[in-house]
């Protein structure tokens, strides 16, 4: 004897399912539409593929798929949609400097060339976004040709010059010392650690040194660095780049110090580390607001199997 | 039962989809072109950086360091030499940076060069060494040269 069909459990287990997957659906977080201001203003062919692999989260003319319109997908769309135009919108491309302009692009071709960017989870059911290495090419070539290396002129010459001049010995008071807006220091000492390692940037014409506090130092000794030890910091100088006509190229003036402090319980949040930035001799601390350090996690995220870390570091 | 495989294969599936891109990018790694010998014991010298220099024409990058008085005589806009000045410029090959395009780093370990000064009654005397790393033939540059070439330079502006 079989029971009715809808006295079967399974059928019935279903059909609570689809009852609930309904009532879903009725659930729907709204899609804030936004005009779009000013467009990424790039090459068509750049243009054609960055709107294909990354408009859907990083501008305001997101292109939903028909099953991304089913909740509980609709809700985690939008959540990421948030996310990433906050992070970058190309519908407000245009209202950056041209300076940031560059160096976004280079940030994105990184984040595309090291796989960060688009996220693997969104194109597991989005194949679109996946670029194939002839369109990384593309994109590559264009970037490239912001490359501008030429013998300094001048204005940075003599902003250089001035600043050396200026520069006093006048230690900072203790209690003056500028932070961040989530309280991450300046520390002014240093000037008295040991290198971690040197860049040459081309995309940005600056140089920099990257020092090490002793704990850091210690850990490349012993060649522990993945993770680096708690109460580890690094400081990052960075200089223009004053080139000459025989290409022998010497610092110009001081340009920021960048702080990363490992302390995995202080800055859980941000991936154990300390983000700050000081700009300029007036040392002014970078952060808009106490989100600030998102965008540096981010730009890192390329190395989160190295801890967050870029710098290759040197024993000396 | 069944549907627990089916449901496991589906999450290995999506976790192989989502892992396996990621490029070797030296995780973990030190710079090993770029080392310095550990004979020199460079780090225990306890010596501050003053500046660092690029060169495109031969593909290098240096940074120079120096003893607190060297340091103060490159920050200083005279240009009186005194005893007990120790320079040291380290130059390394350039490489591109695997991590960043648009970076260069150092690559092979270039040479160590060294010129320290010694007061001598009014005079000051001038020692230049220097400790290359292997395979390398260095330019041809005087002592004498070089001695001048890093007494020349101004320290980097760290406030």
């Amino acid at each position: 004897m079989k029971k009715p069909l809808y006295k079967r459990r399974t059928i019935r287990v279903l059909a609570i399912l689809l009852l609930c997957f309904g009532i879903l659906q009725l659930f729907r977080p709204e899609l804030k539409k936004q005009p779009v201001t000013a467009d990424f203003n790039g090459p068509e062919n750049v243009k054609a593929i960055l709107k294909t692999a990354c408009y859907d989260c990083h501008s305001n003319e997101p292109d939903l798929k028909w099953f991304d319109h089913l909740q509980p997908a609709y809700s985690i769309a939008l959540a990421d949609i948030e996310e990433g135009k906050a992070g970058l919108n190309f519908s407000e491309w245009g209202n950056m400097a041209p300076g940031d302009q560059k160096a976004r692009l280079f940030e994105i071709l990184n984040q595309i060339t090291t796989g960060s960017m688009p996220l693997k989870s969104y194109q597991v059911l989005h194949r679109s976004a996946n670029l194939d290495p002839a369109e990384i090419v593309i994109v590559k070539n264009y970037v490239a040709g912001m490359i501008k290396d030429h013998p300094a002129d001048t204005a940075l010459i003599n902003t250089a010059n001035k600043q050396f001049n200026n520069w006093n010995e006048q230690h900072l008071k203790a209690e003056k010392l500028p932070e961040t807006l989530t309280g991450v220091p300046y520390q002014p000492g240093y000037k008295n650690w040991q290198v971690v390692s040197t860049t040459d940037r081309i995309d940005n014409n600056t140089m920099r040194v990257i020092f090490g506090n002793p704990v850091a130092i210690k850990a490349i000794a012993e060649h522990q660095i993945n993770p680096w030890p708690e109460g580890t910091i690094f400081a990052k100088v960075a200089w223009d780049k004053l080139q000459d006509a025989d290409g022998n190229v010497k610092t110009g003036a001081f340009k920021q110090v960048e702080y990363m402090i490992k302390d995995s319980k202080k800055y859980k949040d941000t991936k154990g580390w300390g983000w700050a930035r000081f700009k300029t001799m007036k040392l002014l601390p970078y952060g808009k607001n106490i989100g600030y350090a998102t965008e540096c996690v981010n730009c890192h995220r390329p190395m989160s199997n190295n801890d967050f870390v870029f710098t290759l570091p040197v024993k000396h | 039962m069944q549907f627990k495989m089916q449901y496991s294969a589906f999450i290995l599936l999506l976790l192989s989809a989502m892992g396996c891109q990621q490029q070797n990018n030296h995780a973990g790694e030190l710079n090993k072109a770029a080392g310095l010998p550990e004979q020199l014991h460079f780090n225990q010298l306890g010596l501050k950086v003053i500046t660092s220099m690029i060169s495109k024409k031969e593909a290098t990058m240096s940074t120079l360091y120096g003893n607190d008085l060297a340091l103060k005589y490159a920050k200083s806009k005279e240009d009186s030499t005194v005893g007990g000045m120790v320079f040291a410029l380290v130059t390394w090959k350039q490489q591109d940076d695997e991590r960043w395009f648009g970076a260069k780093i150092p690559g092979q370990f270039q040479s160590v060069e060294t010129v320290t000064t010694r007061a001598d009654g009014n005079a000051i005397q001038t020692t230049y060494k220097i400790d290359k790393g292997e395979k390398l033939n260095i330019n041809s540059m005087t002592e004498k040269d070089r001695i001048k070439y890093i007494l020349a330079q101004k320290a980097s502006v760290m406030p």
